[in-house]
Protein backbone atom coordinates (compact mmCIF):
# COMPACT_ATOMS: atom_id res chain seq x y z
CA UNK A 1 0.00 0.00 0.00
CA UNK A 2 1.31 3.69 -0.73
CA UNK A 3 0.65 6.26 1.76
CA UNK A 4 0.32 9.69 0.03
CA UNK A 5 -0.20 11.24 3.04
CA UNK A 6 2.11 14.44 4.66
CA UNK A 7 2.15 16.38 7.59
CA UNK A 8 2.00 20.30 8.12
CA UNK A 9 2.34 21.69 11.49
CA UNK A 10 0.53 18.42 12.76
CA UNK A 11 -2.26 18.45 10.37
CA UNK A 12 -2.44 15.60 7.71
CA UNK A 13 -3.38 16.14 4.26
CA UNK A 14 -4.29 13.40 2.30
CA UNK A 15 -1.95 14.24 -0.66
CA UNK A 16 0.63 17.06 -1.42
CA UNK A 17 -1.15 18.60 -4.61
CA UNK A 18 -3.03 21.53 -2.83
CA UNK A 19 -3.93 24.61 -5.05
CA UNK A 20 -2.43 27.70 -5.63
CA UNK A 21 -3.82 31.01 -4.67
CA UNK A 22 -5.85 32.94 -6.62
CA UNK A 23 -5.71 30.43 -9.42
CA UNK A 24 -8.59 27.96 -8.14
CA UNK A 25 -10.93 30.29 -6.68
CA UNK A 26 -12.82 28.75 -3.87
CA UNK A 27 -12.89 25.73 -5.69
CA UNK A 28 -16.19 25.60 -6.18
CA UNK A 29 -15.61 25.89 -10.03
CA UNK A 30 -13.06 23.33 -10.82
CA UNK A 31 -15.15 20.76 -8.60
CA UNK A 32 -17.20 20.20 -11.57
CA UNK A 33 -14.27 18.39 -13.54
CA UNK A 34 -12.11 16.91 -10.45
CA UNK A 35 -12.66 15.38 -7.12
CA UNK A 36 -11.54 18.01 -4.74
CA UNK A 37 -11.32 15.39 -1.70
CA UNK A 38 -8.58 13.98 -3.08
CA UNK A 39 -6.88 17.05 -2.75
CA UNK A 40 -4.16 17.87 0.16
CA UNK A 41 -5.48 21.48 0.90
CA UNK A 42 -7.08 23.93 -1.64
CA UNK A 43 -5.74 27.36 -1.09
CA UNK A 44 -8.26 29.87 -1.59
CA UNK A 45 -7.88 33.67 -3.56
CA UNK A 46 -6.52 36.18 -1.33
CA UNK A 47 -8.80 37.72 0.89
CA UNK A 48 -8.33 41.29 2.92
CA UNK A 49 -10.28 43.31 6.03
CA UNK A 50 -11.76 45.58 3.59
CA UNK A 51 -13.00 45.02 0.00
CA UNK A 52 -10.16 45.66 -2.35
CA UNK A 53 -11.07 47.00 -5.83
CA UNK A 54 -8.13 45.44 -7.51
CA UNK A 55 -5.90 46.76 -10.59
CA UNK A 56 -7.37 48.53 -13.99
CA UNK A 57 -7.70 46.24 -17.07
CA UNK A 58 -5.94 43.98 -18.90
CA UNK A 59 -4.95 41.92 -16.03
CA UNK A 60 -3.86 38.90 -17.85
CA UNK A 61 -0.83 38.76 -20.69
CA UNK A 62 0.56 35.74 -22.17
CA UNK A 63 4.45 35.15 -22.38
CA UNK A 64 6.50 32.12 -23.26
CA UNK A 65 5.82 29.30 -21.35
CA UNK A 66 4.33 31.77 -18.30
CA UNK A 67 1.67 34.35 -18.01
CA UNK A 68 1.71 37.91 -16.27
CA UNK A 69 -0.89 38.85 -14.17
CA UNK A 70 -2.04 42.19 -12.25
CA UNK A 71 -5.25 41.44 -10.62
CA UNK A 72 -4.25 43.62 -8.06
CA UNK A 73 -5.76 41.19 -4.99
CA UNK A 74 -9.65 42.22 -6.04
CA UNK A 75 -11.82 40.67 -3.44
CA UNK A 76 -14.97 41.12 -1.64
CA UNK A 77 -13.27 41.34 1.69
CA UNK A 78 -13.45 38.48 4.35
CA UNK A 79 -17.40 38.62 5.64
CA UNK A 80 -18.40 38.13 2.42
CA UNK A 81 -15.98 35.23 1.85
CA UNK A 82 -16.72 33.31 4.87
CA UNK A 83 -21.08 34.02 3.72
CA UNK A 84 -20.64 33.28 0.68
CA UNK A 85 -16.98 31.14 -0.06
CA UNK A 86 -16.86 29.36 2.88
CA UNK A 87 -20.19 27.45 3.45
CA UNK A 88 -19.37 25.45 0.01
CA UNK A 89 -15.17 24.74 1.16
CA UNK A 90 -16.78 23.24 4.06
CA UNK A 91 -19.17 20.37 2.73
CA UNK A 92 -15.58 19.31 1.39
CA UNK A 93 -13.12 16.63 2.74
CA UNK A 94 -10.30 18.41 2.17
CA UNK A 95 -7.81 20.86 3.76
CA UNK A 96 -8.72 24.61 3.84
CA UNK A 97 -6.00 27.41 3.38
CA UNK A 98 -6.84 30.70 3.38
CA UNK A 99 -4.80 33.24 1.74
CA UNK A 100 -4.43 36.95 3.68
CA UNK A 101 -3.34 39.91 2.08
CA UNK A 102 -2.90 43.32 3.42
CA UNK A 103 -1.24 46.73 3.37
CA UNK A 104 -0.08 47.29 6.72
CA UNK A 105 0.48 44.64 9.39
CA UNK A 106 -2.33 45.85 11.27
CA UNK A 107 -4.29 45.07 7.71
CA UNK A 108 -3.02 41.15 8.05
CA UNK A 109 -3.91 41.04 12.21
CA UNK A 110 -7.46 42.70 11.18
CA UNK A 111 -8.06 39.60 8.71
CA UNK A 112 -6.77 37.03 10.61
CA UNK A 113 -9.08 37.90 13.41
CA UNK A 114 -11.83 38.35 10.91
CA UNK A 115 -11.65 34.44 10.79
CA UNK A 116 -11.96 34.08 14.61
CA UNK A 117 -14.80 31.54 15.91
CA UNK A 118 -15.13 30.89 11.88
CA UNK A 119 -15.03 27.05 11.71
CA UNK A 120 -13.12 24.99 8.62
CA UNK A 121 -10.28 27.00 8.12
CA UNK A 122 -7.35 24.56 8.49
CA UNK A 123 -4.50 27.10 7.87
CA UNK A 124 -3.90 30.95 6.92
CA UNK A 125 -1.34 31.28 4.46
CA UNK A 126 0.35 34.94 4.45
CA UNK A 127 0.91 36.42 1.78
CA UNK A 128 3.52 38.91 2.05
CA UNK A 129 5.01 38.77 -1.24
CA UNK A 130 2.05 40.34 -3.66
CA UNK A 131 3.92 42.17 -6.18
CA UNK A 132 0.81 43.88 -7.82
CA UNK A 133 0.06 45.64 -4.46
CA UNK A 134 2.04 49.24 -4.28
CA UNK A 135 0.97 49.98 -0.95
CA UNK A 136 3.58 47.82 1.25
CA UNK A 137 2.45 43.98 0.06
CA UNK A 138 6.29 44.34 -1.56
CA UNK A 139 7.99 45.87 0.79
CA UNK A 140 7.00 43.09 3.57
CA UNK A 141 8.29 39.99 1.55
CA UNK A 142 11.15 41.77 0.53
CA UNK A 143 12.77 43.03 3.84
CA UNK A 144 13.49 40.18 6.45
CA UNK A 145 12.88 42.63 9.62
CA UNK A 146 8.94 43.08 8.27
CA UNK A 147 8.86 39.90 6.98
CA UNK A 148 9.73 38.47 10.85
CA UNK A 149 7.44 41.58 11.86
CA UNK A 150 4.45 40.32 10.32
CA UNK A 151 4.65 36.59 10.76
CA UNK A 152 4.94 37.41 14.62
CA UNK A 153 1.91 39.55 14.50
CA UNK A 154 -0.35 37.47 12.86
CA UNK A 155 0.44 34.37 14.74
CA UNK A 156 -0.09 36.30 17.97
CA UNK A 157 -3.46 37.13 17.08
CA UNK A 158 -4.79 34.01 16.02
CA UNK A 159 -4.36 30.11 17.22
CA UNK A 160 -4.44 28.56 13.42
CA UNK A 161 -1.45 27.25 11.68
CA UNK A 162 0.50 29.30 10.10
CA UNK A 163 1.93 29.52 6.22
CA UNK A 164 4.28 32.26 5.03
CA UNK A 165 4.06 32.81 1.55
CA UNK A 166 7.50 33.96 0.16
CA UNK A 167 8.01 36.71 -2.61
CA UNK A 168 11.24 35.47 -5.19
CA UNK A 169 11.80 39.27 -5.57
CA UNK A 170 14.75 38.96 -3.49
CA UNK A 171 18.49 38.70 -3.30
CA UNK A 172 18.49 35.89 -1.13
CA UNK A 173 15.68 34.04 -0.12
CA UNK A 174 17.09 32.22 2.74
CA UNK A 175 17.24 35.11 4.66
CA UNK A 176 13.31 35.79 4.22
CA UNK A 177 12.77 32.63 5.29
CA UNK A 178 14.54 32.36 8.45
CA UNK A 179 12.96 35.68 9.14
CA UNK A 180 9.60 33.97 8.69
CA UNK A 181 10.70 31.24 10.95
CA UNK A 182 11.69 33.45 13.81
CA UNK A 183 8.51 35.17 13.78
CA UNK A 184 6.78 31.95 14.00
CA UNK A 185 5.99 30.47 10.79
CA UNK A 186 4.71 27.00 10.66
CA UNK A 187 5.46 26.56 6.92
CA UNK A 188 6.55 27.77 3.65
CA UNK A 189 4.91 28.13 0.83
CA UNK A 190 7.38 29.25 -2.03
CA UNK A 191 7.40 31.03 -4.86
CA UNK A 192 4.88 33.53 -5.66
CA UNK A 193 5.04 35.34 -8.70
CA UNK A 194 8.19 37.14 -10.17
CA UNK A 195 8.10 40.65 -11.35
CA UNK A 196 7.68 40.99 -15.34
CA UNK A 197 6.47 42.91 -18.23
CA UNK A 198 5.73 42.91 -21.37
CA UNK A 199 4.92 45.30 -24.07
CA UNK A 200 2.61 45.85 -27.39
CA UNK A 201 5.01 47.13 -29.97
CA UNK A 202 2.15 47.93 -32.13
CA UNK A 203 0.48 49.94 -29.65
CA UNK A 204 3.88 50.89 -27.97
CA UNK A 205 2.22 50.52 -24.49
CA UNK A 206 2.15 47.53 -22.02
CA UNK A 207 0.06 45.06 -22.35
CA UNK A 208 -0.93 45.09 -18.57
CA UNK A 209 -3.17 48.23 -17.30
CA UNK A 210 -0.75 48.28 -14.06
CA UNK A 211 2.44 48.35 -16.61
CA UNK A 212 4.18 45.26 -14.49
CA UNK A 213 2.57 41.91 -13.33
CA UNK A 214 3.65 38.84 -11.75
CA UNK A 215 4.58 35.73 -13.97
CA UNK A 216 4.12 32.67 -13.25
CA UNK A 217 3.94 29.15 -15.17
CA UNK A 218 6.50 26.46 -16.18
CA UNK A 219 9.01 29.56 -17.59
CA UNK A 220 9.35 30.25 -13.90
CA UNK A 221 9.74 26.58 -12.50
CA UNK A 222 13.38 25.73 -12.29
CA UNK A 223 13.66 29.17 -10.28
CA UNK A 224 11.13 27.88 -7.62
CA UNK A 225 12.67 24.38 -7.73
CA UNK A 226 15.74 26.44 -7.23
CA UNK A 227 14.48 29.03 -3.88
CA UNK A 228 12.66 25.80 -2.41
CA UNK A 229 15.84 23.65 -2.51
CA UNK A 230 17.89 26.48 -1.09
CA UNK A 231 15.38 27.01 1.51
CA UNK A 232 14.49 23.53 2.73
CA UNK A 233 18.65 23.54 3.62
CA UNK A 234 18.24 26.35 6.19
CA UNK A 235 15.15 25.60 8.03
CA UNK A 236 12.98 22.20 8.97
CA UNK A 237 9.95 23.97 8.64
CA UNK A 238 7.96 22.38 5.85
CA UNK A 239 7.62 23.83 2.67
CA UNK A 240 5.01 24.11 -0.54
CA UNK A 241 6.53 24.17 -3.06
CA UNK A 242 4.70 26.80 -6.04
CA UNK A 243 5.69 27.69 -9.56
CA UNK A 244 4.99 26.13 -12.71
CA UNK A 245 4.14 23.05 -11.72
CA UNK A 246 2.01 21.20 -14.43
CA UNK A 247 2.99 17.27 -14.25
CA UNK A 248 3.58 14.89 -11.90
CA UNK A 249 7.28 15.30 -12.93
CA UNK A 250 7.08 18.71 -11.81
CA UNK A 251 5.41 17.45 -8.79
CA UNK A 252 8.32 15.30 -7.81
CA UNK A 253 10.76 17.25 -8.36
CA UNK A 254 9.58 19.58 -5.91
CA UNK A 255 9.59 16.99 -3.68
CA UNK A 256 12.83 16.18 -4.17
CA UNK A 257 14.10 19.83 -3.72
CA UNK A 258 13.02 19.69 -0.59
CA UNK A 259 9.39 20.11 -0.55
CA UNK A 260 6.75 18.54 1.08
CA UNK A 261 3.52 19.73 -0.77
CA UNK A 262 3.26 21.11 -4.26
CA UNK A 263 0.65 23.89 -5.31
CA UNK A 264 -0.54 24.15 -8.85
CA UNK A 265 -1.56 27.43 -9.92
CA UNK A 266 -1.44 28.70 -13.59
CA UNK A 267 -1.52 25.21 -14.66
CA UNK A 268 -5.11 24.99 -13.92
CA UNK A 269 -6.04 27.53 -16.85
CA UNK A 270 -4.08 25.21 -19.35
CA UNK A 271 -6.07 21.83 -18.04
CA UNK A 272 -9.02 22.20 -15.81
CA UNK A 273 -8.50 18.84 -14.81
CA UNK A 274 -4.85 18.94 -14.26
CA UNK A 275 -4.44 18.64 -10.52
CA UNK A 276 -6.48 15.19 -10.73
CA UNK A 277 -4.31 14.09 -13.56
CA UNK A 278 -1.14 15.22 -11.48
CA UNK A 279 -2.39 13.17 -9.00
CA UNK A 280 -3.05 10.08 -11.05
CA UNK A 281 0.68 10.21 -12.11
CA UNK A 282 2.11 10.81 -8.79
CA UNK A 283 0.27 7.33 -7.36
CA UNK A 284 1.51 5.52 -10.37
CA UNK A 285 4.81 6.79 -9.81
CA UNK A 286 4.73 5.98 -6.19
CA UNK A 287 3.31 2.43 -7.04
CA UNK A 288 6.28 2.03 -9.70
CA UNK A 289 9.11 2.46 -8.04
CA UNK A 290 7.63 1.25 -5.01
CA UNK A 291 7.20 3.99 -3.01
CA UNK A 292 5.67 3.80 0.19
CA UNK A 293 5.70 7.16 1.92
CA UNK A 294 7.13 10.73 -0.31
CA UNK A 295 9.08 10.77 2.77
CA UNK A 296 11.43 8.60 1.31
CA UNK A 297 12.00 10.92 -2.00
CA UNK A 298 11.66 14.30 0.01
CA UNK A 299 14.52 16.52 0.21
CA UNK A 300 17.01 14.11 -1.18
CA UNK A 301 19.06 15.78 -3.39
CA UNK A 302 21.93 17.19 -1.36
CA UNK B 1 -23.55 27.16 -11.02
CA UNK B 2 -24.41 26.64 -14.63
CA UNK B 3 -23.64 23.46 -16.22
CA UNK B 4 -20.34 23.58 -18.21
CA UNK B 5 -18.48 20.86 -20.07
CA UNK B 6 -14.33 19.76 -20.84
CA UNK B 7 -14.68 18.28 -23.63
CA UNK B 8 -11.68 16.22 -25.96
CA UNK B 9 -13.65 16.89 -28.78
CA UNK B 10 -13.26 15.95 -32.51
CA UNK B 11 -13.10 18.21 -35.27
CA UNK B 12 -15.80 17.85 -37.65
CA UNK B 13 -14.67 21.00 -40.24
CA UNK B 14 -12.39 23.64 -40.45
CA UNK B 15 -12.30 26.03 -42.94
CA UNK B 16 -11.50 29.33 -44.75
CA UNK B 17 -14.66 31.40 -45.71
CA UNK B 18 -12.80 34.92 -46.24
CA UNK B 19 -9.00 36.34 -45.94
CA UNK B 20 -7.82 35.36 -42.46
CA UNK B 21 -11.16 33.93 -40.95
CA UNK B 22 -12.15 30.57 -40.29
CA UNK B 23 -14.97 28.73 -39.61
CA UNK B 24 -14.60 25.46 -37.38
CA UNK B 25 -17.20 23.02 -35.97
CA UNK B 26 -16.51 21.21 -33.20
CA UNK B 27 -18.25 17.51 -32.08
CA UNK B 28 -19.34 18.47 -28.64
CA UNK B 29 -23.05 17.54 -28.12
CA UNK B 30 -23.34 18.10 -24.25
CA UNK B 31 -21.51 21.63 -24.61
CA UNK B 32 -23.94 22.08 -27.86
CA UNK B 33 -27.37 20.83 -26.54
CA UNK B 34 -26.83 23.36 -23.62
CA UNK B 35 -25.52 26.65 -25.51
CA UNK B 36 -27.32 29.60 -25.47
CA UNK B 37 -26.65 32.46 -28.28
CA UNK B 38 -24.10 35.19 -26.75
CA UNK B 39 -22.01 32.24 -24.97
CA UNK B 40 -18.88 31.62 -25.79
CA UNK B 41 -16.15 28.38 -25.50
CA UNK B 42 -12.48 28.28 -24.56
CA UNK B 43 -10.28 26.36 -26.96
CA UNK B 44 -7.50 24.84 -25.42
CA UNK B 45 -4.21 24.34 -28.01
CA UNK B 46 -2.01 22.39 -26.88
CA UNK B 47 0.87 24.04 -28.03
CA UNK B 48 3.41 24.03 -25.48
CA UNK B 49 4.49 28.17 -24.99
CA UNK B 50 0.69 29.46 -25.45
CA UNK B 51 -0.54 28.67 -22.22
CA UNK B 52 -3.67 29.90 -22.09
CA UNK B 53 -6.91 29.06 -23.68
CA UNK B 54 -9.00 31.46 -26.15
CA UNK B 55 -12.35 32.68 -25.84
CA UNK B 56 -14.07 32.13 -29.07
CA UNK B 57 -18.23 32.80 -29.47
CA UNK B 58 -20.72 30.36 -30.59
CA UNK B 59 -21.31 30.94 -34.06
CA UNK B 60 -24.28 28.52 -34.04
CA UNK B 61 -25.38 25.04 -32.08
CA UNK B 62 -27.14 22.19 -32.85
CA UNK B 63 -28.24 18.55 -31.36
CA UNK B 64 -24.24 17.47 -31.50
CA UNK B 65 -22.29 20.25 -32.91
CA UNK B 66 -20.81 23.73 -31.42
CA UNK B 67 -19.60 25.83 -34.51
CA UNK B 68 -17.17 28.75 -33.95
CA UNK B 69 -16.37 31.74 -36.53
CA UNK B 70 -12.69 33.24 -35.99
CA UNK B 71 -10.12 35.35 -37.37
CA UNK B 72 -6.45 34.69 -37.49
CA UNK B 73 -5.02 37.66 -35.50
CA UNK B 74 -1.91 35.99 -33.44
CA UNK B 75 -0.43 32.78 -32.44
CA UNK B 76 -3.09 31.02 -30.98
CA UNK B 77 -5.31 31.31 -33.41
CA UNK B 78 -2.75 30.95 -36.26
CA UNK B 79 -2.29 27.41 -34.44
CA UNK B 80 -6.17 26.67 -34.45
CA UNK B 81 -6.18 27.37 -38.21
CA UNK B 82 -4.32 24.82 -38.52
CA UNK B 83 -6.04 22.24 -37.03
CA UNK B 84 -7.47 19.61 -39.53
CA UNK B 85 -10.88 17.77 -39.36
CA UNK B 86 -10.82 14.44 -37.32
CA UNK B 87 -8.30 16.07 -34.70
CA UNK B 88 -8.89 16.40 -31.51
CA UNK B 89 -9.53 19.74 -29.44
CA UNK B 90 -9.98 20.21 -26.08
CA UNK B 91 -12.79 22.47 -25.26
CA UNK B 92 -14.67 24.04 -22.03
CA UNK B 93 -18.08 25.21 -23.14
CA UNK B 94 -20.31 26.53 -22.86
CA UNK B 95 -19.28 29.40 -20.90
CA UNK B 96 -20.81 33.64 -20.01
CA UNK B 97 -23.97 34.47 -19.84
CA UNK B 98 -25.67 35.07 -23.70
CA UNK B 99 -28.30 37.35 -24.67
CA UNK B 100 -31.43 37.58 -23.09
CA UNK B 101 -34.27 37.96 -24.73
CA UNK B 102 -37.10 40.15 -22.69
CA UNK B 103 -40.27 38.62 -23.07
CA UNK B 104 -42.25 41.30 -24.99
CA UNK B 105 -40.00 41.95 -27.38
CA UNK B 106 -41.84 41.65 -30.83
CA UNK B 107 -38.74 43.89 -32.91
CA UNK B 108 -35.33 43.68 -32.41
CA UNK B 109 -32.50 45.05 -34.22
CA UNK B 110 -28.73 42.84 -34.23
CA UNK B 111 -25.65 45.22 -34.61
CA UNK B 112 -22.49 43.62 -35.51
CA UNK B 113 -18.80 44.79 -36.69
CA UNK B 114 -16.33 43.06 -38.22
CA UNK B 115 -15.57 39.66 -36.47
CA UNK B 116 -18.14 40.40 -33.86
CA UNK B 117 -20.83 39.86 -36.21
CA UNK B 118 -20.78 35.45 -36.06
CA UNK B 119 -21.79 35.47 -32.48
CA UNK B 120 -24.61 37.18 -33.30
CA UNK B 121 -26.21 34.59 -35.89
CA UNK B 122 -27.20 32.12 -33.59
CA UNK B 123 -29.11 34.82 -31.97
CA UNK B 124 -30.87 35.90 -35.25
CA UNK B 125 -31.55 32.01 -35.57
CA UNK B 126 -33.37 31.82 -31.73
CA UNK B 127 -35.08 34.75 -32.56
CA UNK B 128 -36.21 33.64 -36.12
CA UNK B 129 -37.86 29.96 -34.44
CA UNK B 130 -39.11 32.48 -31.89
CA UNK B 131 -41.25 34.70 -34.51
CA UNK B 132 -39.28 37.76 -33.15
CA UNK B 133 -38.65 39.80 -36.17
CA UNK B 134 -35.12 40.72 -36.23
CA UNK B 135 -33.51 43.77 -38.65
CA UNK B 136 -29.65 43.07 -39.19
CA UNK B 137 -27.27 45.54 -39.23
CA UNK B 138 -23.14 44.57 -39.86
CA UNK B 139 -20.43 46.79 -40.08
CA UNK B 140 -17.06 46.10 -42.07
CA UNK B 141 -13.82 47.52 -43.08
CA UNK B 142 -13.53 46.70 -46.78
CA UNK B 143 -15.46 43.21 -46.82
CA UNK B 144 -18.62 41.76 -45.50
CA UNK B 145 -18.97 38.08 -43.87
CA UNK B 146 -22.06 36.14 -43.52
CA UNK B 147 -24.21 38.67 -45.36
CA UNK B 148 -26.06 35.87 -47.28
CA UNK B 149 -26.53 32.98 -43.89
CA UNK B 150 -28.55 36.43 -42.47
CA UNK B 151 -30.61 36.92 -45.14
CA UNK B 152 -30.89 33.43 -45.81
CA UNK B 153 -33.09 33.69 -41.90
CA UNK B 154 -35.70 36.16 -43.92
CA UNK B 155 -36.50 37.29 -40.77
CA UNK B 156 -36.24 40.74 -41.57
CA UNK B 157 -33.80 43.82 -43.08
CA UNK B 158 -30.61 43.09 -43.09
CA UNK B 159 -27.74 46.13 -44.08
CA UNK B 160 -24.48 46.31 -44.73
CA UNK B 161 -22.00 49.57 -43.68
CA UNK B 162 -18.56 49.45 -45.18
CA UNK B 163 -16.19 51.72 -44.16
CA UNK B 164 -13.49 51.69 -46.92
CA UNK B 165 -16.01 49.08 -48.97
CA UNK B 166 -16.83 49.89 -53.32
CA UNK B 167 -20.45 48.01 -52.77
CA UNK B 168 -23.34 49.73 -54.29
CA UNK B 169 -25.20 47.58 -51.97
CA UNK B 170 -23.52 49.00 -48.84
CA UNK B 171 -23.77 52.02 -46.72
CA UNK B 172 -20.42 53.67 -46.90
CA UNK B 173 -19.40 54.77 -43.63
CA UNK B 174 -20.65 53.20 -40.20
CA UNK B 175 -23.08 51.05 -39.35
CA UNK B 176 -24.50 52.96 -36.59
CA UNK B 177 -25.31 56.13 -39.09
CA UNK B 178 -28.10 53.92 -40.21
CA UNK B 179 -30.04 52.63 -37.30
CA UNK B 180 -33.53 54.13 -36.19
CA UNK B 181 -33.22 52.92 -32.82
CA UNK B 182 -36.46 54.10 -31.64
CA UNK B 183 -38.40 51.69 -34.04
CA UNK B 184 -36.83 48.68 -31.80
CA UNK B 185 -37.88 46.92 -28.45
CA UNK B 186 -34.40 45.36 -27.88
CA UNK B 187 -31.32 45.94 -29.53
CA UNK B 188 -28.30 43.58 -29.50
CA UNK B 189 -24.54 44.05 -30.67
CA UNK B 190 -21.17 42.91 -30.78
CA UNK B 191 -17.99 44.38 -32.39
CA UNK B 192 -15.21 46.62 -31.57
CA UNK B 193 -15.39 48.57 -28.38
CA UNK B 194 -15.58 52.44 -30.69
CA UNK B 195 -18.62 50.95 -32.22
CA UNK B 196 -20.11 49.42 -29.16
CA UNK B 197 -19.61 52.83 -27.45
CA UNK B 198 -20.95 54.44 -29.94
CA UNK B 199 -24.34 52.42 -30.32
CA UNK B 200 -24.63 52.88 -26.92
CA UNK B 201 -25.15 56.71 -27.13
CA UNK B 202 -27.39 56.52 -29.77
CA UNK B 203 -29.50 53.96 -27.98
CA UNK B 204 -29.52 55.84 -24.67
CA UNK B 205 -31.03 58.96 -26.26
CA UNK B 206 -34.23 56.34 -27.53
CA UNK B 207 -33.90 54.91 -24.26
CA UNK B 208 -33.91 51.69 -26.13
CA UNK B 209 -32.71 48.36 -24.32
CA UNK B 210 -29.20 47.27 -25.59
CA UNK B 211 -27.35 44.48 -24.83
CA UNK B 212 -23.34 44.62 -25.92
CA UNK B 213 -20.89 41.75 -25.82
CA UNK B 214 -17.38 42.74 -24.55
CA UNK B 215 -13.97 41.20 -24.42
CA UNK B 216 -10.87 41.15 -22.20
CA UNK B 217 -8.32 39.11 -22.06
CA UNK B 218 -8.70 35.77 -20.31
CA UNK B 219 -6.92 33.27 -18.18
CA UNK B 220 -9.42 30.67 -16.52
CA UNK B 221 -12.43 30.99 -18.07
CA UNK B 222 -15.19 30.57 -15.58
CA UNK B 223 -14.69 33.11 -13.01
CA UNK B 224 -11.86 31.98 -10.28
CA UNK B 225 -8.93 34.17 -11.75
CA UNK B 226 -10.43 37.80 -11.62
CA UNK B 227 -8.55 38.58 -14.64
CA UNK B 228 -11.09 39.19 -17.46
CA UNK B 229 -12.81 42.24 -15.62
CA UNK B 230 -13.70 45.33 -17.50
CA UNK B 231 -15.29 48.61 -15.93
CA UNK B 232 -19.23 48.85 -15.03
CA UNK B 233 -20.29 51.58 -13.18
CA UNK B 234 -17.37 52.03 -10.15
CA UNK B 235 -16.56 48.38 -9.88
CA UNK B 236 -14.90 45.88 -12.33
CA UNK B 237 -16.41 42.97 -12.90
CA UNK B 238 -15.56 39.96 -14.85
CA UNK B 239 -16.60 39.58 -18.60
CA UNK B 240 -16.40 35.36 -18.45
CA UNK B 241 -19.04 34.83 -16.21
CA UNK B 242 -21.05 38.55 -14.86
CA UNK B 243 -20.68 38.79 -19.33
CA UNK B 244 -19.70 38.67 -21.91
CA UNK B 245 -23.50 40.39 -22.53
CA UNK B 246 -23.63 43.53 -20.40
CA UNK B 247 -26.33 45.95 -20.43
CA UNK B 248 -25.13 48.78 -22.32
CA UNK B 249 -26.23 51.31 -19.56
CA UNK B 250 -23.95 49.61 -17.50
CA UNK B 251 -20.80 49.36 -19.37
CA UNK B 252 -21.29 52.65 -21.26
CA UNK B 253 -22.67 55.13 -18.85
CA UNK B 254 -24.04 58.32 -20.20
C1 LIG C 1 -15.95 36.45 -24.94
C2 LIG C 1 -15.07 36.55 -26.16
C3 LIG C 1 -15.54 36.09 -27.37
C4 LIG C 1 -14.74 36.15 -28.53
N1 LIG C 1 -15.24 35.67 -29.68
C5 LIG C 1 -14.49 35.68 -30.79
C6 LIG C 1 -15.00 35.15 -32.01
O1 LIG C 1 -16.13 34.65 -32.10
N2 LIG C 1 -14.20 35.19 -33.11
C7 LIG C 1 -12.93 35.73 -33.06
O2 LIG C 1 -12.24 35.75 -34.08
N3 LIG C 1 -12.43 36.24 -31.91
C8 LIG C 1 -13.19 36.23 -30.77
N4 LIG C 1 -12.66 36.75 -29.60
C9 LIG C 1 -11.30 37.28 -29.61
C10 LIG C 1 -10.30 36.13 -29.51
O3 LIG C 1 -10.37 35.58 -28.20
C11 LIG C 1 -8.85 36.60 -29.76
O4 LIG C 1 -8.75 37.10 -31.07
C12 LIG C 1 -7.85 35.48 -29.57
O5 LIG C 1 -7.78 35.12 -28.22
C13 LIG C 1 -6.47 35.89 -30.05
O6 LIG C 1 -5.56 34.84 -29.79
P1 LIG C 1 -4.15 34.77 -30.54
O7 LIG C 1 -3.31 33.79 -29.86
O8 LIG C 1 -4.37 34.54 -31.99
O9 LIG C 1 -3.60 36.26 -30.41
P2 LIG C 1 -2.43 36.79 -29.47
O10 LIG C 1 -2.49 38.26 -29.56
O11 LIG C 1 -1.15 36.12 -29.81
O12 LIG C 1 -2.91 36.33 -28.04
C14 LIG C 1 -2.18 36.58 -26.88
C15 LIG C 1 -3.11 36.53 -25.68
O13 LIG C 1 -4.01 37.64 -25.71
C16 LIG C 1 -5.34 37.20 -25.74
N5 LIG C 1 -6.12 38.07 -26.64
C17 LIG C 1 -5.66 38.71 -27.76
N6 LIG C 1 -6.65 39.41 -28.32
C18 LIG C 1 -7.75 39.24 -27.58
C19 LIG C 1 -9.09 39.72 -27.65
N7 LIG C 1 -9.51 40.51 -28.62
N8 LIG C 1 -9.96 39.33 -26.68
C20 LIG C 1 -9.58 38.52 -25.69
N9 LIG C 1 -8.31 38.05 -25.57
C21 LIG C 1 -7.42 38.39 -26.50
C22 LIG C 1 -5.28 35.78 -26.22
O14 LIG C 1 -6.39 35.01 -25.80
C23 LIG C 1 -4.00 35.30 -25.61
O15 LIG C 1 -4.17 34.98 -24.25
C24 LIG C 1 -13.44 36.71 -28.45
C25 LIG C 1 -12.96 37.19 -27.24
C26 LIG C 1 -13.76 37.12 -26.10
C27 LIG C 1 -13.23 37.62 -24.79
C1 LIG D 1 -4.21 35.07 -11.63
C2 LIG D 1 -3.36 34.81 -10.41
C3 LIG D 1 -3.77 35.27 -9.17
C4 LIG D 1 -3.00 35.06 -8.02
N1 LIG D 1 -3.45 35.49 -6.81
C5 LIG D 1 -2.73 35.24 -5.68
C6 LIG D 1 -3.21 35.63 -4.40
O1 LIG D 1 -4.32 36.16 -4.25
N2 LIG D 1 -2.43 35.37 -3.31
C7 LIG D 1 -1.21 34.75 -3.43
O2 LIG D 1 -0.55 34.52 -2.42
N3 LIG D 1 -0.75 34.34 -4.63
C8 LIG D 1 -1.47 34.58 -5.76
N4 LIG D 1 -0.98 34.15 -6.98
C9 LIG D 1 0.30 33.43 -7.07
C10 LIG D 1 0.08 31.92 -7.13
O3 LIG D 1 -0.59 31.44 -5.98
C11 LIG D 1 1.42 31.17 -7.28
O4 LIG D 1 2.22 31.43 -6.16
C12 LIG D 1 2.18 31.59 -8.52
O5 LIG D 1 1.30 31.82 -9.58
C13 LIG D 1 3.21 30.55 -8.95
O6 LIG D 1 2.64 29.29 -9.19
P1 LIG D 1 2.12 28.77 -10.64
O7 LIG D 1 3.25 28.98 -11.59
O8 LIG D 1 1.77 27.34 -10.42
O9 LIG D 1 0.95 29.62 -10.98
C14 LIG D 1 -1.76 34.37 -8.14
C15 LIG D 1 -1.34 33.91 -9.39
C16 LIG D 1 -2.12 34.10 -10.52
C17 LIG D 1 -1.64 33.58 -11.85
S1 LIG E 1 -11.09 34.65 -17.10
FE1 LIG E 1 -10.70 34.14 -15.05
S2 LIG E 1 -12.24 35.25 -14.02
FE2 LIG E 1 -12.74 35.55 -16.09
Amino acid sequence: MIDTTVSIAGITLKSPIVTASGTFGSGQEYAQFNDLSRLGAITVKGVSHEPWLGNPPPRIAETHGGILNAVGLQNPGAKAFIEKDLPFLRTLDTKVIVNLCGRTVEDYVAVARDFEGVEGVHFFELNISCPNVKAGGMAMGTDPKMAEEVTRAVKRATATPLIVKLSPNVTDITLIAKAAEAGGADALCLINTLLGMKIDIHKKKPILGNKIGGLSGPAIKPVAVRMVYQVSKVTTLPIIGTGGAATWEDAIEFIMAGATAVSVGTANFTNPRVVTDILDGLVAYMQNQKIKNLSQIKGIIE
Amino acid sequence: MKKMFWAEAEIRDNHCISPDIYAMKIIAPDAAKNAKSGQFIMVYLDKGELLLPRPISIYDANDDEIEIIYQVVGKGTKALSQMQPQQEIKILAPLGNGFTIAPDTKKAALVGGGIGTPPLYYLAKTLAQAKISADIYLGFRTTPILAEEFRALNNGEVHIALENGTDDNAHKGFITDLIASQNYDQIFSCGPEPMLRALAALTARTSTPTQVSMEQRMACGIGTCVGCVIKAGAQYTRVCCEGPVFDAKEVFPQ
